[in-house]
């Protein structure tokens, strides 16, 4: 009787939380932006969410359920290995995102035809060096497809406040992308 | 609409989430002033250039088949331990039994999820390892550390230790001892591996750390008299007062300890026939 039990558990857990394994792998390799890492953090997050799998509450959102179980994982992982935590100078990026609006250098095509120049390790590279914060939105929102609600639950933030993170993340990667595109040769016309 | 407004209603105009009259405020703006056209054309073509440039990465095949054996695995990791828990009790009566019962404690607890679990002398500054040994084993007959995994399966161990050293470790082969869980925990901030064993109503430990590091004294150590005997690659053992002995060797660069309650002599007789299996390699 307890086998059956163990079985119906299995397949239940295979059914409802297996599938969303490619959303919390591509998290977490962007992320770690390392594929055995990334590996660690998917089977640490599976095998806790399937010894808990008792507590998951039937009709929620379990993708935010599987996701705060790796953003815990994560943060266990990483964060401890590292000496200082992870910050973010909010006023700085705010006050790049103003020069955005004076600068008259680039129309949005020139800009696409500056990126033109990037390879996709330079892109990679950029969405890893974001601040955790913005990068996590990024990912989830550009990368990923999830809407600001899904994103919102998963990070137990205001939709504002994901909005906000959005709006400087990408103003940031924006920055990132040119400075490496005049590396590759783009020059910028005055 | 003023800059201010427009800029807060910037992101949600991109990812097409702004409707009505806010979007017929937005646009009207935008029209009439370049500085916010600029700034949401700009942000608009970021998030179009990520939407082609990075695209979803496949799940890779290995992950998922070791997803898939993880779960079935663990799904019969309690009954396993129930049923060598039941023959345990069966067969023995004798003081051995109430020894094996603390690890029933363990047992019957379920999973410890944290890699440091609480309890565990990880975080204490004593660093002889030979002692941290015997605490540990004491811990786990009393119950106050828990096992992080629960396994008859090496290679349901393998995907528990699975990089977690940076030594390679060793799921010894013990006569009469077959596995039944296992801890990771650190010590000084050295990784330290931790193997239950249970078999006629004893439970063995064998605990698992970088002998360089404690070769060379590093954040771990061993009384001079055992690095002696280790350094020639003999084999240490001593016996305490009430029948617990340590049995210490080296293999490479993973020093292994046993520890149990028995006497030496036993102890060294049973790890006579082991056979390693390298589960880790660094």
């Amino acid at each position: 009787m307890k086998g059956s039990v163990k079985t119906a558990k299995q397949h239940e857990f295979e059914v409802e939380a297996l599938p969303h394994a490619d959303l919390l792998y591509n998290y977490a390799l962007r992320m770690t932006n390392n594929a055995a890492d990334a590996d660690d953090l998917v089977q640490e997050t599976f095998l806790k969410a399937f010894r808990f799998w008792d507590k998951y509450e039937k009709g929620t959102n379990i993708r935010a359920w599987l996701f705060r179980i790796l953003k815990n994982s994560y943060i266990n992982r990483y964060r401890r290995e590292s000496k200082e935590p992870d910050t973010v100078d909010y006023e700085e990026v705010q006050n790049f995102y103003n020069t955005i609006r004076d600068e008259r250098s680039e129309s949005s095509d020139l800009q696409e035809s500056a990126f033109g120049q990037l390879l996709d390790d330079d892109i990679a590279t950029a969405i890893a060096k974001l601040p955790e914060d913005f990068r996590t939105v990024v990912i989830l929102c550009d990368i990923e497809g999830l809407t600001y609600e899904e994103i919102a639950e998963f990070l137990a933030v205001p939709l504002g406040t994901v909005r906000s993170r959005l709006h400087r993340g990408r103003s940031l990667l924006r920055e990132k992308l040119l400075v490496y595109a005049k590396d590759r040769g783009y020059t910028v016309k005055d | 609409m003023n800059c201010r407004e427009f800029d807060d209603r910037i992101t949600p105009a991109v990812d097409r989430v702004l409707h009505g009259d806010e979007w017929n405020g937005f646009g009207a703006h935008a029209l009439e002033c370049p500085g916010c056209m600029h700034a949401y054309e700009s942000e608009r073509s970021i998030k179009r250039f990520i939407g082609d440039h990075v695209t979803m990465v496949p799940l890779p095949a290995p992950l998922l088949a070791t997803l898939q054996s993880t779960i079935r695995s663990e799904g019969t990791l309690t009954s396993a331990v129930l049923r060598w828990l039941q023959t345990l009790l069966r067969d023995s009566l004798s003081l051995r039994v109430s020894l094996a019962l603390g690890a029933l404690g363990i047992a019957a607890s379920g999973f410890i999820l944290h890699p440091l679990a609480p309890g565990t002398p990880a975080s204490r500054e004593v660093n002889d390892v030979l002692t941290e040994s015997r605490d540990t084993y004491a811990g786990i007959l009393n119950g106050d550390v828990k096992l992080q995994i629960e396994t008859t399966e090496s290679s349901t161990l393998h995907t528990f230790f699975f990089r977690k050293t940076d030594f390679p470790l060793h799921v010894p082969a013990i006569r009469h001892y077959h596995p039944v869980g296992a801890l990771m925990d650190d010590h000084g901030g050295v990784p330290c591996a931790q193997i239950v064993y249970a078999g006629e109503g004893i439970v063995v430990c064998v605990h698992q750390t970088c002998w360089e590091t404690v070769r060379d004294g590093r954040l771990l150590s061993l009384p001079e008299r055992a690095l002696d005997v280790l350094r020639y690659g003999g084999t240490y053992s001593e016996e305490e007062e009430g029948g617990r002995s340590v049995v210490v060797w080296t293999d490479g660069r993973t020093l292994s300890i046993a520890v149990a309650s028995m006497p030496s002599q036993q102890l060294l007789g049973d790890l006579a026939s082991v056979t390693t299996l390298p589960v880790s390699p660094p």
